[in-house]
């Protein structure tokens, strides 16, 4: 029995269990929604992370680099090739004769080097058209076998 | 003492909830400038590892922090990690790249080396900044083989002997 203007023990716990539920939604509510709206393709380190983890990938077997004019060619065993291109503001990658898969879009600028032999060191620069994105550079050295 | 009995236990029911709180926020994102000190780390990395396999009795040199561009006081030489840098022999002037220059002219480069034992050889490059008027620092390790100097290798016991 409650007299008035005084709290039972039971609604105690009832308030305590509303907050707890209230709060519990709440947080699911945040987390979904934040994990809706960090997509790999608005997070610009995300996105770089997977143009380093392929470059790296490649360099791990390729034997010998080319540079061409907007692109970047591995070559490996069994002659397998692999061509990294920047066309129309994109990052291309294409194995051989299969279709190419846009690794990176929304470039301004972009390009390849290679050291001088016998340093088998390739590097890559990409600007994002986005003057307050930051550049991707760094390079990779070539851990195949020789030709 | 009823009301006071309520209030302790609301807010002992807050605990789990704030705890709840922290598991939903996102985890802690790389800036742009502590991304781009690790991909500079990795381009010294890769360097190192390009001229070893070149020239396997070749080792890195431990060097000072230096600047990665060639800025315009001019008295500070250019990491000789960035040099060549994308076919420029003295290092990136503003002049060949004016947008890759101004992002990478906040870094500077540092390489520490140590002989450690059983013919390793560690390099650890380190990538300076200032971020939101702190320095910061990220950094990168490898471990190389290494035949053993020669003044080291004629203090050191023959091997396999008796």
């Amino acid at each position: 029995m409650t007299r008035r203007g005084q709290i039972s023990i039971e609604s105690v716990f009832l308030g305590a269990f509303v907050i707890m539920l209230l709060g519990t939604i709440f947080s699911l509510y945040r987390f979904h929604s934040l994990g809706s709206t960090t997509s790999p393709g608005h997070d610009l380190p995300s996105t770089y992370q997977g143009v380093l983890n392929s470059l790296r990938n490649d360099a791990r077997w390729a034997g010998q680099v080319e540079i061409q004019e907007n692109a970047m060619v591995f070559s490996g065993p069994d002659a397998t090739t692999v061509t990294y291109s920047i066309v129309d503001g994109s990052l291309l990658r294409r194995e051989a004769n299969n279709r190419a898969t846009t690794l990176l879009t929304g470039l301004r600028a972009g390009g390849f080097d290679a050291a001088a032999a016998p340093v088998r060191l390739c590097s890559i620069w990409l600007l994002p058209l986005d003057d307050l994105d930051m550049p991707f550079f760094t390079s990779f050295a070539l851990r195949g076998p020789r030709p | 003492m009823e009301l006071l009995l309520a209030a302790c236990l609301l807010s002992i029911s807050l605990v789990p909830l704030l705890y709840v709180f922290r598991l939903t926020r996102p985890p802690e994102r790389k800036t742009a400038m502590e991304f781009q000190a690790t991909l500079l780390a990795h381009h010294v990395l890769e360097r190192i590892v390009a001229e070893k396999e070149a020239d396997p009795n070749a080792l890195p040199q431990m060097t000072p922090e230096e600047p990665i561009v060639i800025r315009e006081e001019g008295y500070r030489a250019v990491s000789s990690y960035f040099r060549p840098l994308l076919g420029h022999e003295q290092g990136l002037e503003e002049s060949h790249n004016g947008r890759l220059f101004w992002s990478l002219k906040p870094f500077q480069c540092q390489v520490d080396t140590y002989y450690l034992e059983n013919h390793l050889y560690k390099v650890i490059a380190y990538i300076t900044y200032e971020e939101d008027g702190r320095k910061k620092r990220v950094f990168l390790e490898r471990l190389l083989d290494h035949p053993l100097p020669q003044s080291l290798s004629s203090l050191s016991p023959a091997e396999g002997a008796p």
